[in-house]
């Protein structure tokens, strides 16, 4: 498939395992590689402070815990954010209203947007430290 | 300035009926009871009939005046007097005036054409403005009368005079009480009347006595005054006989002439409970104070009433001080205040008596009663006089501070309207909140002057926190619904890569969604709080437990829901392979699946095993189906536990570990 987010590196937090293969699935066709991905906020919390990603996928809340510690993380280091939610906006946090969020369930066409979107918005000072070649 | 009106020349230069406003013109009767309702003053009332009946007995030369001061006093008006038929009852002169109108002592005003003559001719009181519009020669009767209460008083069913009360400005407006009090005041005015008649008849014969003094002592005078004043007055001797008493007062006491009562003792009329401190306090009379003092009388007839007297020493012809007393039969009275007082009392065990809190206030906001919900509601004892509200702190339902001067209660008093629709959070002293709806409601006499307000507090906590809940459920409801919907939708995509056809494709995606649905039926039995192992499993796998190959064993465990999902969709896809490839494809084959739950050093951990035996050689797959990746990867991901699948040729062996409480990721 092609996108214009070919090539992009996305990191994935999310808990339930089926959606969770559902975005990797949709990441792949979209011409996305998956950086990693989380289920719990603790191990989010580890790995945001390294990773090397274009791009965050975060579901707002991992096992009851919110994810705004570790979006705040990502934000500081310049990565750019979609948020996914199965509560609707209001479940969204006001300092991070501005960023997309995609309701459950979504579908290819509506993850892809979301990236392009916010990609588009943070490039170039979004661009990773070191970017593999 | 001091223009004496002379009657003579009033009568010389006013012809009744030449072009003077009619007397409807200054008549305003009417507006007596248009005034601002007050209650009876019985208390200075009486100060003043005490004192007057005082001096009648030491001083009736002089008791003209002293009514007219006394007038003057109880009214705080600006000129009082009184007025007596002279002259063959052609005219009125001033017998007695106190204040701004003293100079005019001695003037006076024709019978057939003034005020004095409109009072006598209706027959009944008249309250005046401005007479001088229609009685031209009052004009210089200064200063002017801006109002004045004129009240007739008759000796004998005659009519002699009348007392009157005056307002030189707007200060002062008379009202239906005032009416009350001068009426009162004109039959003691009677008395007071014949006891000056009397003195003047024997000055005029020359009586052989000494002094006038002397003379209002004899027991004669003051069988003609006593006898013809409407409230009873009777002369007690020391002893408690009863040596006289007026008509009025033998009425009250059922007694139809005097013989049947004087001569004997007082205290027989008196109820008995009341004996002792009616004799005290006539005691104390006739060693010279002056008392007053409420008791009951039997009548000769039985008739109980309730009396009011006032009672002052005299000194009788032979020496001895006996008492002298005006008594008042004031039983209506009294069982009126009785009547208010049992009506307040049931009005109060009404509130009292009601679940919701109650309390009221007076105009000015100080809470004047409180019921026991009140208190409980509050959290507090409030005191009385305390302002606005029972409550100790308030709150705005966005969680601002609500000052009590602001309440619902302080605007309904403030803005004199009831408030209906507010809610707002009260704090107790021991940081407990409530919320509550308040009906503050001013409560106004039958004037419609506010008197105060009544509130009442209803508790809606419960309310608000049901209501709370519905939003938290829905939110929940509507997260589930979503997430279910999300793990479909990844369920039919994955088993689409899978799957090699269409039919395939739906007996696969099928099988997937009604495992979902299964514990998705057990969590709901519990209410989405857990679910028990072992009822998923042998749920998941009915057919099978039937015909003998699968064996289930284990002791109960409740599992939270993430785990239930996950473990009834991972023996869905263990099962699904071994009726494909395993041991449920064959009748020897047999399946024995345990499990328990093991305290391990952080927490508790799940263990189960599923175990194949007795089927076709097991081969490896060639590729990673979707059972698989949602045993091995699945498990890991959501639950934070460990799968090893084992394709052993004797059989699958599958076993999976998994933290369920104390391992906090």
């Amino acid at each position: 498939m092609t996108s214009g987010l070919a090539g992009l590196r996305v990191f994935v937090a999310e808990d339930e395992f089926h959606v969770l293969q559902l975005i990797e699935d949709m990441l792949v066709d979209l011409g996305c590689t998956v950086a990693d991905s989380v289920s719990s906020v603790r191990t989010a919390l580890d790995r945001a402070a390294t990773i090397e990603a274009h791009v965050a996928v975060l579901d707002v809340n991992l096992r009851g815990k919110p994810i705004f510690p570790v979006a705040q993380i990502l934000r500081d280091r310049g990565i750019p954010i979609v948020f996914s939610t199965g509560y609707g906006a209001a479940g969204i946090e006001p300092e991070w209203q501005a960023y997309p969020v995609i309701q459950k369930p979504f579908a290819i066409d509506g993850l892809g947007a979301a990236i392009a979107r916010i990609a588009a918005l943070a490039r170039p000072a979004a661009a990773p430290r070191s970017r593999s070649p | 300035m001091t223009a004496r009106v002379n009657m003579a020349d009033a009568r010389a230069t006013v012809i009744p009926d030449r072009g003077l406003v009619p007397l409807e013109e200054i008549l305003c009767t009417e507006e007596l009871w248009r005034q601002p309702q007050r209650s009876p003053d019985h208390e200075t009332e009486n100060r003043a009939l005490s004192k007057l009946v005082d001096a009648l007995s030491r001083s009736p030369r002089t008791i003209l005046q002293t009514l007219a001061d006394t007038l003057l006093e109880v009214f705080k008006s600006d000129s009082a007097g009184m007025s007596l038929l002279t002259d063959g009852d052609a005219s009125f002169y001033w017998a007695a005036i106190a204040g701004a109108w003293s100079p005019h002592l001695g003037g006076g005003t024709p019978r057939d054409f003034g005020p004095c003559g409109d009072v006598l001719d209706c027959g009944r009181p008249l309250l005046f403005k401005h007479w001088e519009r229609r009685y031209p020669y009052l004009a210089e009767a200064t200063p002017l009368a801006e109002e004045g209460l004129l009240v007739p008083f008759y000796v004998s069913g005659k009519a002699v005079g009348t007392i009157w009360t005056i307002a030189h400005s707007h200060r002062r407006r008379f009202d239906s009480e005032d009416l009350r009090q001068l009426e009162s005041l004109a039959r003691f005015a009677s008395a007071a009347y014949q006891a000056v008649q009397l003195l003047d008849g024997q000055e005029a014969s020359r009586a052989a006595l000494e002094s006038m003094e002397a003379a209002a002592r004899s027991k004669q005078q003051l069988e003609a005054i006593v006898e013809t004043t409407p409230e009873c007055i009777k002369i007690v001797a020391p002893d408690g006989t009863l040596l006289q008493m007026n008509a009025a007062g033998r009425q009250m006491v059922e007694a139809t002439t005097s013989r049947e009562i004087e001569g004997a003792s007082v205290l027989d009329l008196i109820a008995p409970e009341n004996r002792a401190m009616w004799n005290e306090c006539h005691q104390r009379v006739c060693k010279g104070e002056k008392l007053s003092w409420e008791f009951d009388i039997v009548g000769l007839k039985g008739a109980r009433r309730h009396m009011e007297t006032h009672g002052s020493p005299i000194r009788l012809p032979d020496g001895t001080v006996a008492q002298l007393a005006i008594t008042r039969d004031v039983t209506q009275r009294r069982q009126d205040e009785l009547k208010i007082r049992e009506s307040e009392h049931r009005f109060r065990q009404l509130l009292q008596s009601l679940p919701a809190a109650v309390y009221t206030t007076d105009p000015d906001g100080r809470i004047t009663f409180y019921n026991e919900a009140a208190v409980e509601f509050a959290g507090r004892r409030p005191a009385l006089g305390e302002l606005w509200c029972v409550t100790w702190r308030l709150y705005n339902g966005d969680g601002t501070r609500l000052p009590h001067d602001e309440c619902p209660m302080a605007v309904a008093l403030k803005e004199n309207r009831p408030i209906r629709g507010a809610e707002a959070i009260a704090e107790r002293p021991d940081g407990t909140r409530r919320w509550f709806a308040p009906y503050p409601t001013p409560l106004q006499d039958s004037s419609g002057r506010l008197t105060g307000a009544i509130n009442m507090l209803v508790d809606i906590t419960e309310r608000k926190e049901s209501e709370r809940q519905q939003k938290l459920l829905i939110d929940e409801l509507n997260h589930r619904v979503k997430n279910t919907l999300a793990t479909v939708q990844s369920l039919v995509a994955q088993t689409a890569r899978s799957t090699e056809d269409v039919d395939e494709f739906q007996r696969a995606v099928e099988g997937r969604i009604l495992a979902l649905s299964r514990a998705h039926n057990k969590l709901s039995e519990r209410r989405w709080a857990d679910a028990e192992l072992g009822e998923l499993l042998r749920s998941g796998l009915e057919p099978y437990l039937a015909k003998g190959n699968v064996v289930l064993s284990g002791e109960p465990v409740h599992v939270p829901p993430r785990v239930a999902l996950m473990m009834s969709m991972a023996v869905h896809e263990l099962a699904t392979n071994a009726g494909k490839y395993g041991a449920l494809t064959s009748s020897e084959g047999r399946i024995d699946v345990t499990w328990g739950a093991k305290a391990n050093g952080a927490g508790l951990r799940l263990r189960l095993c599923w175990l194949e035996q007795n089927g076709p050689p097991v081969l490896k797959p060639t590729r990673q189906g979707f059972g698989i990746v949602l045993l091995e990867r699945g498990i890991q991901t959501e639950l934070g536990g460990k799968t090893r699948v084992e394709f052993s040729p004797a059989g699958v062996r599958c076993e999976i570990d998994i933290p369920l409480a104390g391992e906090e990721e």
